[in-house]
């Protein structure tokens, strides 16, 4: 699925219109080294019948809230979506809780702090862009609410990255604050990584968190974000495709008798 | 020529829906292609303003599109109708170009081809269902999925896949104002295409170097479409302008100058000699009331 998403993606590959149209912006020329296309990992929500995996993103979950949470917002998600994951009312309660967000203004016109409620959208760890790039020397930490649709590669190219560190190869040229990461285009990213080493969260099911375990579980819980309804999804179009091919096969049938008398 | 008008108008309709996401394509496709206007001498940039209803495409830009996606869709509808209504001037063509000489050249429309129509749209139906339940997202692109920021530009802004050859046509031109007439053009030819085709055989099945001349053009276009999707770069665009060419010259030198010098093989005497081998006797059906043909 991934390998032919990509390909025919880079088949309608790229372009900026020849004719004067450049447009302002365009960051800073890269140095050489062009990115890896990310391998083809097996997820439980590949294929057809394709499924999430709740412990796997339960346990995603919590290394976005220990790990990413603190630089990444997930401004689409709200607590109570997290009960999908199989979560009790209770927890995501508990989990909503432990945030403070602020609400108001109040009867005196004054904003106010409270405890999270399930009805909250998941706090962002920066009030705005401004803050979220002082923070991290300048860059911006993207939301990863639908990140998995929102780069070439998909899951894929998610879980590749957070496994894709390593020190530069000889006499590759780094600019300072930059990491080196085959699966980034350019090669360079301003994102330390996050995912650093084995018990860097400690999983309640007793799961070893090595970097790769973190990192495919933490890619599910961001593919379940981005796509909640693909279970349904999925099961709504294999229903369908079954229902088309048989009603194809009678109204097939229907036309040869038809046209019977004429042929 | 009705149908050119309904193909212009799915096309802007089309343009328009894809700047409502609001990503950054929708953004930044749209600043290309409204900036296309600023190519027309002299009123060309008072046009892209009054375009954008402001100095570049921001919130009144989206709202303006918004409305006239709304409206498009139901003005395409009066179109179709209208073309419809055409067709029963003169009515159907057929795969053979010749008129039919009695009710044995004929079906009628229900049951016929109500029943072979259903066939086919169960197919398509087919093919978009797992399109839509099992790649959603394959046909678009992932930077519409990061909201529209006029700051940061995408490295790569294409448009969505059915126009990517007329794109090509407009980037295999290394000057922008004629880029944007041949682009414009590559449709608007459709319009003159009757009197470009002179030739008196209505079916290109008894005109075999036109015939292979149309395959060929075929070939161009989804060359075309192809070079669309790469970067305006070699060896694309030298390709791109190859196919531009002969884009053009099937129009405008082969078409007229094989109307006037393909002699075209012997047609058949009627449409039931062929299809039936030999006539045939009258189907059931066509005792029904035939297509009224006004
Ligand atoms: C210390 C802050 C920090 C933490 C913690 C962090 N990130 Fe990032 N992340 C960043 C920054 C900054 C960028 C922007 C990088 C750039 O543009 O060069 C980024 C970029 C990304 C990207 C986008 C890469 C691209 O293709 O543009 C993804 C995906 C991502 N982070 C995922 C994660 C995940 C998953 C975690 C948790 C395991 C995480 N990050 C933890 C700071 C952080
Ligand atoms: C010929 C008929 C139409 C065509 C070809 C068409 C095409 C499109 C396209 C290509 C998009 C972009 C979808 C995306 O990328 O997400 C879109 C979005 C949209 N269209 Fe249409 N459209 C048609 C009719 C209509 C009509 C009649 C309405 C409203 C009454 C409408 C309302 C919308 C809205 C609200 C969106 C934005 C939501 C979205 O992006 O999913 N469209 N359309």
């Amino acid at each position: 699925m991934a390998v032919l998403r990509s390909r025919l993606r880079r088949a309608f590959g790229v372009a900026l219109f020849a004719g004067g149209l450049v447009l302002a912006g365009g960051g800073p020329a890269l140095a050489a080294g062009e990115a890896l296309p990310p391998p083809d990992t097996k997820f439980s929500f590949d294929g057809l019948f394709g499924t999430f995996d709740r412990a796997s993103a339960q346990r995603g979950f919590q290394v976005y809230k220990e790990v990413c949470s603190n630089c990444h917002s997930m401004r689409l998600l709200s607590y109570r979506n997290l009960r999908e994951l199989g979560l009790s009312d209770a927890e995501v309660r508990a989990i909503a809780a432990t945030v403070e967000v602020s609400d108001g203004p109040n009867d005196d016109g004054q904003m106010f702090e409270r405890p999270g409620r399930p009805s909250d959208r998941f706090r962002s760890p920066f009030t705005n862009e401004k803050a979220a790039r002082a923070a991290n020397q300048g860059a911006l930490p993207p939301d990863l609410s639908v990140i998995t649709k929102a780069r070439e590669g998909g899951a894929d190219y998610i879980h590749a990255l957070l496994t894709g560190y390593s020190d530069p190869p000889e006499g590759f040229q780094m600019m300072d604050g930059l990491n080196y990461n085959k699966y980034f285009a350019g090669r360079q990213i301003a994102m330390a990584a996050p995912l650093a080493g084995e018990g860097q969260v400690e999983f309640k099911d007793g799961t070893t968190a090595t970097v790769e375990q973190m990192s495919r579980d933490v890619t599910t819980f961001l593919a379940w974000a981005a796509e909640p309804e693909l279970e349904s999804r999925k099961q709504m179009g294999v229903r369908i495709i079954l229902f088309l091919t048989v009603l194809g096969g009678l109204t097939y049938a229907v036309k040869r008798k038809i046209w019977s008398d004429v042929h | 020529m009705l149908g050119v008008v309904i193909f212009l108008l799915m096309m802007a309709t089309a343009f328009l829906g894809y700047v409502l996401p609001w990503g950054q394509m929708s953004f930044w496709g749209a600043t290309v292609i409204t900036n296309l206007f600023s190519a027309i001498p002299l009123v060309g940039e008072s046009i892209v303003t009054w375009l954008w209803g402001g100095f570049s495409v921001d919130n009144p830009t989206l709202n303006r599109f918004y409305s006239l996606h709304y409206l498009l869709p139901f003005v395409t509808f009066g179109v179709v109708f209208l073309h419809i209504a055409a067709l029963h001037v003169t009515g159907s063509n057929n795969p053979l170009g010749i008129d039919p000489k009695g009710p044995q050249d004929t079906l009628p429309f229900h049951p016929y081809y109500t029943a072979k129509d259903s066939v086919g749209l169960i197919v398509y139906f087919i093919v978009f269902a797992a399109l839509v339940f099992f790649a959603p997202n394959i046909l678009g692109h992932p930077d519409n999925y990061t909201p529209a920021n006029p700051l940061v530009t995408p490295p790569h802004i294409v448009p969505e896949w059915y126009f990517l050859p007329f794109y090509a046509i407009l980037r295999a031109v290394p000057d922008k104002l004629g880029g944007v007439i041949l682009m414009g053009g590559s449709i608007m030819i459709l319009f003159v295409l009757p009197w470009l085709d002179t030739s008196p055989i209505r079916s290109m099945r008894f005109r075999p170097l036109a015939r292979a001349a149309l395959l060929l053009w075929l070939v161009s276009f989804f060359v075309l479409m192809y070079c669309g999707a790469k970067p305006p770069e070699e060896p694309w665009v030298l390709i791109a302008r190859i196919a531009t060419l002969y884009y053009f010259a099937y129009f405008l030198v082969i078409l007229p100058a094989l109307g006037a010098k393909e002699r075209g093989l012997p047609l058949p005497a009627s449409i039931s000699m062929p299809v039936l081998r030999g006539g045939g006797p009258l189907p059931a059906g066509a005792m029904a009331k035939p297509m009224e043909k006004a």
